[in-house]
């Protein structure tokens, strides 16, 4: 080969790379532009479906849920789950709302949402790498919460408005982005004393430790 | 470069290196035991050093989004638990964990100083009190998952610290926030009181001190705060005092 022919070849060799590139640079946001709208959908649903999850159906009441209530929990507690969340967090999340179910239909010891409203939902940031990816924003909310004290069915309330951050990994699962990791913080609360009752009727108890001391043993 | 010279100099990198791995930390090393009330006691003297500060009132940096930790790992110390410093190497942060707790200066301080599953991992693992207490200088001796306003006391002393996991990532339950077990009283629930970041519980159980939010003598596990309380996990920590 001549000088000139390899000189020849190989600048056509580095148009050719140069124009791949070119067409690469254009089409690749379009592609992650896409992605992210998904996996800003896929956030917000996901968590908003998550923070959802303990409130009751109207009419039911802890420990005394019928037998077509509890199946509707459960239905929409395995459909959410697997319509949202992916990996390890699907497996916890999933055992954690069935062991809640338990303790709603057994009654004392639930804690549930009396409200639970997102006012507002923001998706800061999104980083994708592959199937992969990172999502952090923020949330507020409105909640009460309640807990069944005893037996009789006697509640404590309380509740607030906060702002908390999140930060959520996803991966893609069959074309769709799916929640495989989620933690949050707070960032903002205030308790709404309106909100509170019940407090007083919590059974009385003390401190105390396994040796009777006041304080702990050393453990072996 | 001549070869002596070089030899030289390899030599005097040896012996410089010697001293860096066998140099005492700066801080003073405690001598008494450790103490749980000591630590308390710091954890209510400075529970809101760092409120718009770049450092606390006795010269640690405040670290903006892991100042919890900070906070606890000061307050331990204040207690009498000594710093670690088992590595080679103890300039840059990155180096040295779990094996190393300590904080020399703001840009001279471990991760496990500032960083809740560091912090854990360290108190858990490393043999701080020479296997009083088995492998750790801390134990975990309970662990509450999902919290409720009816958990009036949990399983600590003063000084222990509680870890907090609030979710999972990348399929694993990390340490996001830890809070300084600070007492516990027994006065009625009435009238109940929450005053934003200020003193905050008025009522019978645990409570603890803890940074960014600052909080002082908060209900124990946080549950007026926390917007799912049923997906909140708390390692109880216990350290044991044979520390020091």
């Amino acid at each position: 080969m001549t000088a000139m022919k390899f000189f020849r070849l190989a600048s056509v060799a580095l148009i050719a790379i140069v124009a791949f590139a070119f067409v690469s640079s254009l089409s690749s946001p379009q592609a992650a532009g896409s992605d992210e709208q998904n996996i800003r959908a896929s956030v917000k649903d996901g968590i908003k479906a998550d923070l959802d999850s303990y409130t009751l159906p109207s009419g039911a009441a802890p420990g005394r849920l019928n037998a077509a209530q509890q199946a509707t929990l459960r239905s929409q507690i395995t459909t959410y789950n697997g319509n949202h969340f992916a990996g390890q967090l699907k497996t916890d999340r999933l055992a954690a709302h069935l062991a809640w179910l338990d303790k709603v239909v057994h009654g004392k010891g639930a804690v549930y949402d009396q409200i639970m409203n997102t006012e507002k939902f923001s998706v800061d940031t999104v980083v994708i790498q592959g199937d992969s990816a990172t999502a952090t924003g923020t949330y507020t909310l409105h909640f009460k919460h309640a807990e069944v004290l005893d037996d009789a069915g006697n509640i404590a309330t309380w509740g607030g408005r906060g702002t908390y951050s999140f930060t959520a990994n996803l991966v893609r699962v069959s074309g769709s982005w799916m929640v495989q990791g989620l933690t949050s913080s707070e960032v903002d609360v205030q308790v709404d004393q309106s909100a509170f009752s019940g407090l007083d009727k919590i059974p009385a108890a003390t401190k105390s430790f396994s040796n009777g001391s006041d304080s702990i043993p050393v453990l072996p | 470069m001549k070869p002596s010279r070089r030899l030289l100099l390899l030599a005097a990198a040896a012996v410089l290196t010697q001293v860096v791995m066998l140099s005492p930390l700066s801080n003073p090393q405690p001598a008494a035991a450790w103490s749980g009330a000591a630590t308390a006691t710091y954890a209510d003297t400075h529970w809101n050093d760092c409120a718009g500060q770049s450092y606390s009132s006795d010269g640690y940096l405040c670290v903006p989004d892991n100042n919890c930790t900070a906070f606890a790992s000061r307050a331990l110390h204040a207690g009498g638990y000594s710093w670690v410093n088992r590595e080679y190497w103890v300039g840059p942060i990155m180096f040295g964990e779990p094996a190393s707790w300590f904080y020399r200066s703001a840009s001279d301080r471990t991760h496990s100083f500032a960083g809740a599953p560091e912090f854990y991992d360290f108190l858990i693992n490393y043999d701080h009190d020479q296997g009083s207490t088995g492998p750790g200088g801390g134990t975990r001796v309970a662990t509450t998952s999902g919290v409720t306003v009816s958990q009036t006391y949990n399983a600590l002393s003063r000084g222990d610290m509680l870890f907090f996991s609030y979710g999972t990532v990348l399929g694993m339950r990390f340490v996001d926030h830890v809070r300084v077990e600070a007492g516990w009283n027994s006065t009625s629930f009435t009238p109940y009181q929450i005053a934003g970041r200020g003193p905050s519980v008025n009522a019978p159980g645990d409570y603890a001190d803890q940074n960014s939010i600052d909080r002082y003598h908060d209900f124990w596990n946080g549950v007026y705060w926390i917007a799912q309380p049923q997906n909140t996990v708390i390692w109880q920590v216990h350290i044991d005092p044979a520390n020091r």
